[in-house]
């Protein structure tokens, strides 16, 4: 990958605006405040606008992940999560591998089993989708991560 | 000032102002969970998780306000216990039985924070007068949530002098008094037949529309309680269950 050579007069403004953020960092209160009286301007009231409009940002940014979600569940259950079908023995035998490595998820289906209250074969036909469903999940994770 | 909840703090990171917007589907898929809805036959909902991702199965033939509160525990549970498979019973979703070492009761308190956030139910609460179960009927309808998980909610807010009691036919099943309640005030073990709420457990009658008074030793059997009146409302449950809204006088409250 190459970097875009900056031109010269962007280089300057660059070194403009650095130089700007570095007299705000190092300026007390006291002379910000002096500053904005200078220039005609009520300290207070533009700090006010200032958390006014951080705090909005914060509640739209907020609110967008909202919609964000909603938008991506949509997608997914148009798309991947409406695939029919799985592969049933491999589903299986991970879930044969998490209850082994589980002895308090082992120990709770055996003590359902035995009160009556166990997962039913359509339970745990069920379940073996989940387990289908949460590998092409974590595959989408893994292709985002690597775009 | 009430702490904000690991649950409220979801809400809050998603800018959730209103309890309509409390989509229970979309947060859990910003937290990286799926949720489905099918027929269970030995458990009311499961989760399948890994490090990053789970899949929530809730029994579609509960109801809509049970549906919402298995999402929010086993969101509970994929906070609190991440990358496992986990299936709830009827028995470990919304009981509200103490045993604070039980992880699903740290579920259902996250499910409960979910549904019924402090940040948006305090505001409201402190609008009420008069807790009575129609008004608490309007607060559930408001968050989707059941009518139990909201007067929970309402003693915890220890804002009204309530005691709610939960009795079947043998025996107090549970209790939750709130704060400003003495500790003197501890319903008794098994259900007056002098009760409203006994009237409707064994004869069937029809809910009060309105709380009605009833002397404190019909609840009660601390010494001298007979000289205080209270007011008791109750309401069934699933289950041949009766619960119970009981409101201690203010000369009550030492």
């Amino acid at each position: 990958m190459t970097a875009t050579k900056k031109s010269p007069a962007d280089e300057q403004l660059d070194r403009i605006e650095d130089a700007l953020i570095e007299t705000i960092l190092n300026s007390s209160e006291a002379e910000l405040r002096e500053d904005m009286k200078a220039r005609g301007k009520d300290p207070d009231k533009c700090l006010a606008e200032i958390d006014s409009l951080i705090a909005r940002a914060k509640t739209d940014a907020a609110k967008w992940r909202l919609e964000r979600a909603k938008a991506e569940l949509q997608d997914w259950r148009a798309g991947k999560g409406n695939v029919v079908g799985f592969d049933r023995e491999a589903a299986r035998a991970k879930f044969e591998k998490i209850r082994a490595r589980d002895p308090e998820l082992a120990s709770k289906m055996l003590m359902a089993a035995r009160n009556g209250q166990g997962l039913s074969d359509n339970d745990m036909e069920g379940m073996l989708e989940d387990l289908a469903k949460l590998e092409r999940l974590d595959g989408e994770d893994d292709e985002d991560g690597k775009k | 000032m009430t702490a904000v909840t690991a649950a409220e703090r979801i809400l809050l990171g998603l800018g959730i102002s209103d309890p309509t917007e409390i989509d229970l589907e979309a947060i859990a898929w910003s937290r990286g969970a799926l949720v489905e809805y099918r027929s269970l036959d030995g458990c009311d909902a499961t989760i399948v998780g890994s490090a990053r991702k789970a899949v929530i199965a809730v029994n579609s033939r509960s109801s809509p306000e049970r549906r919402r509160f298995s999402i929010g525990h086993e969101l509970g549970h994929w906070h609190h216990h991440r990358g496992r498979i986990l299936f709830c019973g009827s028995k470990d979703v919304e009981s509200p039985e103490d045993d604070a070492l039980n992880p699903e009761r740290h579920a259902d308190t996250f499910a409960s924070d979910l549904i019924l956030p402090n940040y948006l139910l305090h505001p409201r609460l402190r609008k009420i007068r008069r807790m009575t179960l129609a008004v608490a009927r309007e607060i559930r309808d408001e968050f989707s949530a059941s009518l139990t998980a909201t007067l929970l909610k309402t003693v915890q807010y220890n804002r009204f002098p309530l005691v709610v009691v939960c009795h079947n036919k043998r025996k107090r099943r549970w209790f939750r008094r709130a704060d400003m309640v003495p500790g003197w005030w501890y319903p008794l073990e098994q259900l007056d037949r002098a009760t409203f709420a006994a009237d409707m457990l064994f004869n069937g009658a029809a809910e009060q529309n309105w709380p009605r008074k009833i002397g404190a030793d019909a609840w009660f059997n601390f010494r001298n309680c007979d000289r205080f009146d209270i007011e008791e409302q109750s309401f069934m449950l699933p289950g041949e269950e009766v619960l119970t809204v009981l409101t201690i006088p203010e000369d009550g409250l030492g």
